[in-house]
């Protein structure tokens, strides 16, 4: 497994806690709504995130946002394209600010459909979507969009729908 | 039933069976024979590695009978797939 | 009709290079069958029984000459010199191999083309009534809305991935020839009570193996609102459709299975609380953009026209062609021409390339430059002077295009069947050859009368057979095919699927058991005036019912 943000692999400060695993005194820990649900204590001194499924709705952890630094949406196949909307829900509806993370069935081609929903990071499995980012390969193929999305981009001053990246 | 390894050729598509020395040939006639469904898993296995190697798609067994020198598909989809649609196309339909 | 200006074009260039990058990637094994399978799909390719098929987007069905003549130019070069007209307007080609396909969408591209989204669980090409633009009977021109549409549905971030493929249709008129009751969204121009014009909004239609009619959620939705409103639809269908199962996962399982009502209260839900985030269409967009679509400026021609009239008088054969094949136009003077792509035992919807070349000089000279494509698998020359119709005629009989049966029992709408696709169960091809020789082109097909016959060689149902008049469904029993017959189907404002009649029929015995029913029509009808579905609906199934089976 290896982290993308802003365009390269980076070190993971985040771990994803076992369903039963004690919460820590310290850290970033990523864990599921059900788990973090049960927790009787918090501790105040921990970095929060939590893992939604995609069958889970936003709706149900927006109180709980205000104490999160990070979600991350699965993915168990990269065809499932509920997480896409999950995304933009949070990002456009509910103003998070925190890191959204893409993480399970990450490939290349998706990355840039991702990012425009307001994915800024991911979790890559595949080794070939790996070396292929690390050889350089960009998979931002697109600087022109028929939508606004989220991310580096502009307003071309056309047609309303109509963005242009500017990273 | 006799068997046959076909499979469609990655680049064009194009039907393909597997034939001597492991050649994937364009003609039914060519393929190699298995003898049944047991002695066809060489073939598909065959067919794995063609498709690991980037040379074909989506291998499958192809149950054939051959009758007075004749070799042809069972189903009617393998027919097709081996003769062409079975009706005139293209500048051969001649409005 | 719409051109594309420097952002459309840079747009088209990126997406073909994103896609030569991935065949790359593909025919070097950097992408499995399985990843690549969708992103194939995404730009029209499939990969059929014989080899790949390509799939060109022709956003609601309008093309110019130069786009069918690069369409020809594709046929030649890089196919077997023909393609097929699909019933959702698009054209396929059957033969091409997989690394042409970049080559191919880099000629599309100069001239404003490309196969972006006709496949895949996606939203595909939007489509509209044929006669766009030039129908006497239209509110206004869907066109431009559907063009809106196509932009921002390219690519979309939100949506690419949905549960199922995703069409929607967009009609002007009353009377629906976009068959936009059978579409996962239709919408219809209306007009309200304050004289505005916006949408009616139909969701949850489609065929496939479970055919059902859409319901309408809207009655009137302001054109502002047109991108906020399909968004709200698509993201609770992307949320909520069943990825369980690829026969549950279109639209219309979720609005049957949560009913029509709790649907329109969700979208109305997610459309109220993101609606001012929503792009919203201004007027003055919207203006432009049906500026693209004024119908052309027409010369003033006369009323009557003599040379129309003096050759229609002396030459039956025109006569029938003009009954048949031409309706009036908005424009007085004028008439819109529908060319048959059903000639007497051929194949339905297939043009060769000196066809299309044809068919492309005629409308440069006489029909404005642009080309319609039916969702009947006919192409439509739309604003032809009556004074030019007697020469179109004659060109049209010199390219073997001028079958003088639009409407009737052997204009037939006809899948590829198993002649060509994977997917397919039985042959559909074959079967309306023989029906359309059964039937013929004289005055027995005449007097039949308008009589829609529908064939799909699979459940999954492109031939629409649910909605024809007699629908043909081809199916395999015991390794040999099968088809199973419905009565009384319609696409149109009276949307109707069609009723199972029994049994199905051998290859063998088809096309004498679609005799038997149009034969049945012509004993119940109460007159030449009374057409087959009109008959059928007065009488209902049993007489057919009792022709097919109860006979020795």
């Amino acid at each position: 497994m290896a982290l993308l943000k802003g365009g390269r692999f980076v070190p993971d400060p985040w771990r994803h806690l076992h369903d039963l695993e004690a919460l820590p005194a310290e850290g970033h820990v990523i864990l599921d709504v059900e788990h973090w649900r049960s927790a009787a204590q918090r501790p105040t001194n921990v970095a929060y995130g939590l893992s939604l499924a995609p069958s889970q709705p936003v709706a149900a952890i927006a109180a709980d946002l205000p104490f999160l630094s990070l979600i991350a949406i699965q993915f168990p196949k990269f065809t499932d394209g509920r997480g896409y909307s999950l995304a933009r829900q949070l990002r456009q509806r509910y103003h998070f600010a925190g890191e959204l993370r893409a993480t399970g069935d990450i490939l290349f081609d998706q990355l840039q459909f991702l990012a425009r929903c307001g994915f800024d990071a991911f979790e890559i499995n595949d080794p070939i979507t790996i070396r292929l980012l690390k050889e350089g390969h960009n998979p931002d193929a697109m600087q022109l969009f028929y939508q606004p999305g989220d991310g580096p981009e502009k307003d071309v001053g056309t047609s309303p729908w109509r963005r242009r990246s500017i990273s | 039933m006799l068997q046959v390894v076909s499979a469609n050729r990655l680049r064009d598509g194009i039907v393909v069976y597997l034939g001597p020395r492991d050649h994937w040939v364009e003609r039914l006639e060519a393929a190699t024979i298995f003898a049944n469904e047991a002695e066809c898993e060489a073939g598909l296995e065959k067919g794995r590695a063609a498709v690991a190697a980037n040379l074909i798609v989506d291998p499958f067994a192809v149950a054939v009978v051959e009758e007075a020198g004749a070799r042809r598909a069972v189903s009617l989809r393998d027919a097709i797939r081996a003769l062409g649609p079975s009706i005139a196309y293209g500048t051969a339909e001649r409005r | 009709m719409y051109r594309y200006d420097e952002f459309d074009a840079a747009f088209v260039a990126e997406r073909v290079a994103q896609f030569r990058d991935q065949v790359a990637r593909r025919l070097k094994g950097e992408l499995t069958e399985e990843q690549f399978r969708p992103l194939r799909l995404m730009n029209g390719v499939y990969l059929q029984l014989h080899a790949y098929m390509l799939r060109i987007s022709i956003p609601y069905g309008t093309l110019s000459s130069r786009q069918l003549r690069m369409l020809a130019h594709i046929a030649r070069r890089y196919d077997k010199g023909y393609g097929h007209f699909t019933t959702r307007q698009n054209i396929q080609f059957h033969w091409p191999a997989l690394a042409d396909v970049p080559d191919i969408l880099a000629e599309l591209a100069t001239v404003e083309m490309h196969a972006i989204q006709t496949s895949g669980n996606d939203l595909r090409n939007v489509t509209a009534d044929q006669f766009a633009g030039a129908a006497a009977d239209e509110i206004e021109d869907p066109r431009p809305y559907c063009e809106i549409l196509r932009q921002w549905l390219a690519l979309h971030p939100e949506f690419s991935f949905l549960p199922r493929k995703f069409k929607i249709a967009v009609t002007g008129a009353a009377r629906d020839r976009a068959a936009i009751q059978v579409h996962d969204i239709g919408y219809q121009i209306v007009r309200n009570a304050q004289g505005e014009t916006g949408f009616a909004c139909y969701v949850g239609g489609g065929l496939g193996r479970t055919p059902m009619i859409a319901h309408k959620i809207r009655d009137f939705l302001p054109k502002a609102d047109l991108l906020a409103y399909t968004s709200a639809i698509m993201r609770i269908y992307n949320l909520e459709g069943r990825r369980d199962n690829k026969f549950k996962a279109r639209i219309k399982i979720l609005v049957h299975e949560k009913g029509a009502a709790a649907i329109r209260a969700e979208v109305e839900e997610e459309f109220a609380r993101d609606r001012d985030r929503a792009v919203r269409l201004p007027q003055t967009e919207i203006d432009r953009m049906a500026a693209y679509f004024a119908v052309p400026g027409l010369p003033e021609r006369p009323v009557r026209s003599s040379a129309f009239e003096a050759r229609r008088a002396k030459d039956p054969n025109f006569a029938r062609f003009v009954d048949q094949n031409v309706i009036a136009h908005r424009m007085p003077g004028h008439a819109i021409v529908t060319v048959s792509l059903k000639p007497i035992g051929g194949t339905p919807g297939d043009v060769t390339a000196e066809q299309m070349d044809g068919v492309a000089d005629l409308a440069e000279a006489y029909s404005q430059d642009e080309v319609r494509v039916a969702h009947e698998q006919n192409l439509v020359l739309a604003h032809v002077a009556l004074d030019d119709l007697p020469t179109v005629f004659d060109r049209l009989i010199a390219l073997g295009l001028a079958t003088a049966n639009v409407g009737l029992v052997t204009d037939i709408i006809a899948c590829p069947g198993l002649d060509y696709c994977g997917l397919a169960t039985a042959r559909s091809i074959p079967i309306a050859q023989r029906i359309s020789e059964r039937f013929g082109n004289g005055a027995r097909a005449r007097d039949i009368g308008e009589l829609k016959i529908n064939i799909s060689g699979c459940i999954n149902a492109c031939g629409h057979h649910h909605v024809g008049h007699i629908g043909i469904l081809g199916l395999e029993k015991s390794g040999v095919e099968s088809y199973q017959i419905t009565l009384g189907g319609s696409a149109d404002e009276n949307c109707a699927l069609g009723d199972l009649a029994g049994p199905g029929f051998s290859s063998d015995k088809i096309v004498d058991a679609i005799e038997t029913i149009v034969e049945t029509y012509l004993k119940v009808r109460a007159g030449k005036d009374e057409d087959f579905l009109a008959a059928y609906r007065r009488v209902g199934m049993a007489p057919f019912k009792e022709a097919l089976y109860e006979r020795v």
